[in-house]
Parts: structure tokens; C-alpha cells; sequence
């Protein structure tokens, strides 16, 4: 009888313990794969887009869906714009006077496009072109349709600018070699980035930044 | 019987693997390439000495015949705690050995020892034989994985060894664990035997 209620403690014991350690384990493993995860897109944003801070929402499966960009220390922004681009991907970008992007907001299917404009005032930017708000779903529409006419003709010489040795030429291969969720994420910011800064300079070289206004 | 001589069979006349048959599974499975059979050596080794100790250390206490209860819940934490800490720390480790570390729980050779070894014996000649058994175990896989990997792939640890020499696929096929398998076991018995009968 002694013999078989100590069996049954060790046998317990032996159980609690092993939940313990395995559950230690998987937990230490979870934070220490997001922890690596996080610093390697972090790195990744640093390489491909030098001098900027990044922000970014993810789904359930790992997935960024919402990317956020800012220049380090720069908050004005003098003009902006909106693209949509074939796979569904949105983005606004901001330019200062210079015609250097100061920031930028990415939606990456399935996110609805307006959450970009959201993320965008969470950026903490001053646009001195036109405050965006959520509520302007139809500026944003009318944004969306004169790009994508204006979009095609300007992307390639926006992405020459963008692609300049040392800024996202190398991302595809650096992001493999990495995790399966930021080669997607990078691919389509930066794919959104040219197109959107390609429609910016087309947009703006069109007419004066103060006639881009709705 | 001293401590070393239980330690020493496992290299020698009870050698686990090429003696008893015991863990073919693994062997057939990681020796593809040697690192992988180092890591499951290790993963081995590792199973058989905490196993063994927890199973001798308890078995005072236990009620006769629940041996292999508790040495089956030692050896699958153990097991999946490895499996967690190569995927935490070597994640290039994990798939040399794929479904076969978790397996290794249930291995012959874990729960053989266990059950039939430690669930009789103290707790010092329970952790020499699992030490022994697990070096014994280490010193065959490694030689068929570089067996394998050096007629099969002309490689060792992926480094290559001989200039001009055509590799033998099969050998790093399924159909090669078995050759290899069979020709070292029949070596290894007929050293061993005749150094039993001299």
C-alpha cells in the first residue's frame, strides 16, 4: 500500500515537473524567436531604408499588415501621396521640401486600404499639405484613382532612385536567409514605396504642391 | 562487478547497438550525415544516464513493474526538453535528426536499460551503464555516419575528403543505412567475439 502511494506521488511529480520544464522551455523559446524576429526586421528596415524608424502591426499568422516608416528626427512633411499597387498593397508617403521621403504608411492585403491613413496619424507627422483624417475617405479615393493613372509611366525612374547600391537592392536575399514573414513584408514595401513615390514625383511634377490639394 | 566494468560493456561485449540491436531506428535514420549522429548521440547519452538514475534512485519506492512508467515520462520530457533546446539554441541541428529525436523516448535502447538495467540496480552502476551504453552508442553511429557520408557523399561534417572520388549515392539512401548497418555489425561481432575468445 506504502509502495503504491509513493508510486502514484512519483509518478505525479514526475508529470508536474515535466510540464513544468517543457512549458519553460516553449515559452523561452516563443519570446526568444519574437525577440530575434523583431530585431532582425528591425535590422532589415535599417538596410533597406537607412535613417528611418519603423512601426508595424502584425496578424495572427506573423504577417505584417499594417508598416509604418518615419525619417529619424524629421517630422514635416510638405506634400503627400497614395497609391495603390496591383497585389493590393497601399501606401502613403510624405516628402519634404527636398523631395526626400520623410514617412510612410504600408497596408498589406488583407488590410482594409484606410487603415493606412490611421496608421499615418499615428506617425506623429506634420503634414503641412492637408492633415489627413480618417474621415476622408473620399480625398482618399479621388488620391487612389488620379495615381493609378498617373502611376505607371514614373515607376521605373522612381525605383531607380529608390534601388540606389546600399538602400533595398539586397533585401531579397538578406530577408531569405532570415524568417518567412519579412520577405513579404519588405518585398511589398518596398514595391509600395516605388510606385508611391514614383506617383508622388509624377503628381507633383504635374502641378505645384499647392494645387494638390482636394 | 566494478563501476568501470559496468561502464566499459557498453563499449565492449554489450555494445548497444552492434551487440545487442538495440536503437537501430536511429541509426539507420541520422546517420546520414555525422553531424547528425553526434547530435543524436549526445541526445542519447543524455536520456540513458537521466533516465537510468531517475528510474534507480526511485525504485525502492515504486511498486514493482511501474519501472517503465516512469522511465517513459523521464525519457519523453527529456526527449521533447532537448528537442526545445536545439530549436532554441542549434535550430540547424533539428532537422538532421527530425522526427527521430522524439522518438528517441521510446527507443529500445532507453527503455530496455531502464526496465531490465536501472529498475534492479543502484544508483551508481545505473548511471555507468547508461554512461557506458551511451558511449558505446556514440562510438557506432559515428562510425557508420562517416561511413556513410564519406562513401556517399565524398564529404565529413561538409567538408570535402578525398580529391577525384565519385560518391556512392545509395549509400546515403535508405537501402545504404542497411549495408552500412549490416557490414559494421558483422565487423564489430566478429572483433568483439574473438576478443571474448581469447
Amino acid at each position: 500500500m506504502r509502495n503504491a502511494v509513493a508510486t502514484i506521488m512519483i509518478l505525479m511529480l514526475a508529470i508536474g515537473a515535466s510540464y513544468g520544464l517543457l512549458t519553460l522551455l516553449r515559452d523561452r523559446n516563443r519570446a526568444e524567436s519574437a525577440r530575434t524576429a523583431a530585431a532582425v526586421e528591425a535590422e532589415l528596415i535599417r538596410r533597406a531604408l537607412p535613417g528611418f524608424q519603423a512601426t508595424q502591426k502584425k496578424d495572427g499568422a506573423g504577417r505584417p499588415y499594417l508598416v509604418g516608416l518615419r525619417r529619424e528626427g524629421e517630422r514635416a512633411i510638405r506634400a503627400h501621396a497614395v497609391s495603390v499597387t496591383a497585389s493590393g498593397v497601399t501606401a502613403l508617403v510624405g516628402i519634404d521640401e527636398q523631395g526626400r521621403v520623410i514617412g510612410a504608411a504600408v497596408t498589406l492585403p488583407p488590410a482594409p486600404p484606410l487603415a493606412a491613413v490611421s496608421l499615418w496619424g499615428a506617425l506623429g507627422l506634420r503634414d503641412e499639405e492637408r492633415p489627413i483624417r480618417e474621415d476622408a475617405a473620399a480625398w482618399y479615393e479621388a488620391q487612389i484613382k488620379a495615381l493609378d493613372l498617373a502611376r505607371p509611366a514614373d515607376t521605373a525612374a522612381a525605383a531607380e532612385r529608390l534601388t540606389a547600391p546600399g538602400t533595398a537592392v539586397t533585401l531579397g536575399d538578406a530577408a531569405r536567409s532570415w524568417c518567412l514573414g519579412v520577405p513579404y513584408a519588405r518585398q511589398s514595401l518596398t514595391d509600395a514605396l516605388r510606385e508611391t513615390y514614383g506617383g508622388l514625383v509624377k503628381h507633383l511634377a504635374a502641378q505645384p504642391p499647392a494645387e494638390v490639394r482636394p | 562487478m566494478s563501476l568501470f566494468r559496468e561502464f566499459i560493456k557498453g563499449v565492449g561485449s554489450r555494445q548497444p547497438l552492434l551487440m545487442l540491436g538495440l536503437g537501430l531506428c536511429q541509426a539507420l535514420a541520422v546517420t546520414v550525415s555525422l553531424e547528425g549522429a553526434l547530435w543524436m548521440s549526445l541526445a542519447m547519452t543524455c536520456l540513458l544516464v537521466a533516465v537510468n538514475g531517475i528510474v534507480s534512485l526511485t525504485r525502492r519506492l515504486m511498486t514493482p513493474g511501474t519501472a517503465l512508467l516512469l522511465a517513459v515520462i523521464v525519457s519523453t520530457t527529456l526527449a521533447t526538453a532537448l528537442e526545445l533546446l536545439l530549436q532554441g539554441y542549434r535550430p540547424a541541428a533539428v532537422p538532421l535528426l527530425g522526427v527521430y529525436l522524439p522518438l528517441a523516448a521510446v527507443s529500445s535502447l532507453v527503455v530496455v536499460r531502464a526496465g531490465e538495467y536501472a529498475a534492479e540496480r543502484g544508483a551508481a552502476a545505473s548511471l555507468a551503464d547508461g554512461l557506458g551504453m551511451g558511449l558505446g552508442f556514440t562510438v557506432a553511429l559515428v562510425a557508420i555516419a562517416a561511413l556513410r557520408e564519406i562513401v556517399g557523399a565524398n564529404r565529413l561534417l561538409g567538408y570535402p575528403v578525398i580529391p577525384g572520388f565519385e560518391p556512392v549515392a545509395v549509400i546515403v539512401s535508405a537501402p545504404g543505412a542497411f549495408i552500412v548497418l549490416g557490414l559494421v555489425m558483422w565487423a564489430a561481432r566478429a572483433i568483439l567475439t574473438r576478443r571474448g575468445e581469447e
